[in-house]
């Protein structure tokens, strides 16, 4: 699985879909950037975790408890990983969602 | 009679307020009864879960959008795998439910307390809120309201809790930890509520009077009657009912603020004796889709602002479509923020325009109606929407005179050149709009949204300018949009000679607050 151009992590077990982003908002600073992630995260099937900034410590992606206390600021390196049932889709969705910022949604609509 | 005591925190939310003091009950050492079987705890939970979202999702249904997202938060905090996770794996290990989850979210409480970093909204109070509401599902109680009006003395107080009660009756928070960066701060700032944090322990009786200075961070258990005086006072020039009275500056120049209205919701939180009148109705807000073309329910609606203004002015903006509010079928190419948006869009599509028209002139008899027309960029589109009420006036037969017409100033180049909108009866500054159309960085992209963060500094030197202008055109100016809310561009915008400002109901109290401070004519 290539994401983004980057070549598979060659230690990842088969069958474990990986992407490494760096994040543009953040995450763990507001309630609505993480829920939109955890979100997403959970419409998939598959078991999905993240490393934010190479610490070795992989957490469950559809933990909001986890998600908001890893406190992900813009500009953080996380890594995502996901194994199981459309594995592949779902890292490049939380990928995209992570790099776009498009999880604060809202903040300029009701403005003249 | 006692003493007054004296305490001293951190400020979190401003404004002053005394009333009788709400001591929280601290929760008593729990003790569970043993508990059924594991499969029987674990159904109990999974019930108590069910229940607790639902309460949530209750509270979340008049919710403001900031209130929302926390509701959200905590509904997602309920249904986290990992959480749960951890309590049924000690109901396997033979704790009953309400244990179990206790254990869990106490040592979660104790990681959230610990990790004490200001940039990020504190946790503990959504944990200890999640935690009291579930043990509440668990028992089959519900979570205990205060008595409206008083000073709510505690640890900390669940966003919830504060989100269930009743504010508009004043009172205030004074809490012996907490923090000005939680979520109830938050609301509490949104709702002009003054709070005071980190007071420590507070000695007061139930009853006690307690005045809660929420700009200075401190509270004073059983004030002195001349403290008592000026809290009140205090306190009604925070808050926007009843009126204040007449609303000037540190040097007396008059400032009169007016309502944004997004919502029939926005009515309810406002008394119209508290206002000048209503400076910006967004219709493309109010009205569905649906009935965007549906001339009688514009006509009820402009009927029912007019009836609430009570005499005073109701200002009425043309649908601004396109943009970053699109409309179905009416946003085909084009309308993004440099297309087909606002007046320009009102000019292409006359269907879309005419039925709003012919409302607002019917109306235009039971009051002071008056009518904004947004995105105007050159003096001629505002002659060719001119010359469209009179068409419609015209066949309608029966009208005396046109309402007054005026324009949103929000696109630099009319900004640049008001002196040439002599066909304008009145200015309103959108300084969202003008934000956006300055940096050349648009509203929705959120790659750039660092940009418009920067834009004060140009649209207050353009206001400056467009203000000049307007005045050696003898036109009335106001801003309406984001920038007349904000405490810190106050002093120069009366500076640039705004003294109109019209803002949503919850930034009426910051105002009130800080206008009386600041002078107009720039010396401080």
């Amino acid at each position: 699985m290539t994401m983004n151009g980057r070549p598979r992590n060659v230690n990842q077990p088969a069958g474990i879909c990986r992407t490494d982003v760096v994040v543009r908002h953040d995450i763990g600073l507001h309630a609505r950037p993480s829920l939109a992630f955890t979100r997403l995260a959970k419409s998939f099937p598959c078991s999905i975790e993240i490393e934010v900034n190479g610490s070795g410590i992989w957490l469950n992606a559809k933990s909001i408890v986890r998600i908001m206390g890893a406190r992900i600021r813009n500009g953080a390196k996380l890594a995502i990983r996901a194994e199981g049932a459309r594995a592949e889709e779902a890292i490049a969705a939380l990928g995209a969602l992570l790099e776009s910022g498009s999880g604060e949604e809202g903040q300029h609509g009701l403005a003249p | 009679m006692a003493s007054p005591r004296e305490y001293s925190g951190r400020p979190a939310s401003e404004g002053i307020a005394i009333g009788p003091a709400h001591i929280a009950t601290v929760p008593e050492p729990l003790e569970f009864a043993a508990g059924g079987s594991v499969a029987t705890e674990k159904a109990r939970l999974a019930d108590a879960i069910t229940r607790a979202v639902a309460d949530l999702t209750a509270l979340r249904a008049h919710a403001t959008a900031e209130s929302a997202d926390i509701v959200d938060v905590q509904v997602e905090m309920l249904e986290d795998p990992e959480l749960i996770g951890a309590v049924v794996e000690a109901i396997e290990a033979g704790s009953p439910a309400a244990a179990a989850w206790t254990a869990v979210l106490d040592r979660l409480m104790a990681e959230a307390e610990s990790d004490d970093d200001e940039a990020f909204p504190s946790r503990a109070a959504d944990f200890a809120d999640i935690r009291a509401r579930l043990l509440a599902a668990l028992s089959g109680e519900s979570l205990s309201d205060f008595p409206k009006g008083s000073v709510f003395l505690g640890r900390d107080i669940a966003p919830s809790v504060f989100l269930a009660h009743d504010w508009s009756a004043g009172g205030a928070l004074a809490l012996s930890a907490g923090s000005p960066s939680s979520h109830v701060a938050m609301l509490a700032r949104s709702l002009g509520v003054p709070m005071a944090v980190g007071l420590g322990e507070i000695d007061a009786c139930e009853g006690e009077a307690v005045l809660v200075d929420g700009t200075r961070g401190t509270a004073i258990v059983n004030p002195p009657p001349a403290m008592r005086q000026s809290a009140t006072n205090g306190r009604t020039a925070a808050l926007d009912d009843p009126p204040a009275g007449p609303l000037k500056t540190a040097d007396g120049e008059p400032v009169r603020l007016w309502l944004n209205v997004n919502s029939a919701d926005d009515l309810n939180r406002v008394s119209p004796e508290a206002i000048a009148g209503i400076g910006l109705v967004r219709t493309e807000f109010l009205i569905g889709e649906a009935r965007l073309l549906d001339e009688d329910f514009h006509f009820t609606l402009y009927r029912q602002l007019i009836a609430w203004a009570q005499g005073r002015p109701v200002t009425v903006r043309l649908l601004d479509l396109g943009g970053d509010k699109p409309a179905a079928g009416l946003s085909a190419s084009g309308s993004a923020a440099l297309g087909l948006r606002g007046a320009r869009l009102l000019l292409a599509r006359p269907d879309v325009a005419r039925p709003q028209i012919r409302a607002l002139l019917r109306a235009a008899g039971d009051g002071d109606l008056r009518v904004l027309v947004p995105v105007v960029t050159v003096p001629a589109e505002l002659d060719r929407l001119r010359q469209m009420f009179m068409e419609e006036a015209a066949a309608l037969g029966n009208i005396a005179r046109l309402p007054q017409i005026g324009m949103m100033v929000e696109v630099p180049a009319a900004a640049l050149t008001l002196d040439l909108f002599g066909n304008a009866d009145f200015f309103s500054f959108g300084t969202n709009d003008l934000g956006q159309y300055l940096a050349a960085a648009a509203r929705e992209e959120t790659a750039v949204a660092d940009l418009l963060g920067e834009m004060a500094e140009p649209i207050l030197r353009l206001l400056a300018i467009a203000c000049g202008a307007a005045a050696r055109l003898g036109r009335p100016v106001s801003i309406c949009g984001d920038m007349a809310g904000d405490p810190d561009c106050a002093q120069r915008l009366l500076v640039a000679g705004l003294r109109d400002f019209s803002v949503a109901p919850t930034r009426a109290r910051s105002l009130r607050h800080i206008i009386p401070r600041l002078r107009a004519d720039g010396t401080t």
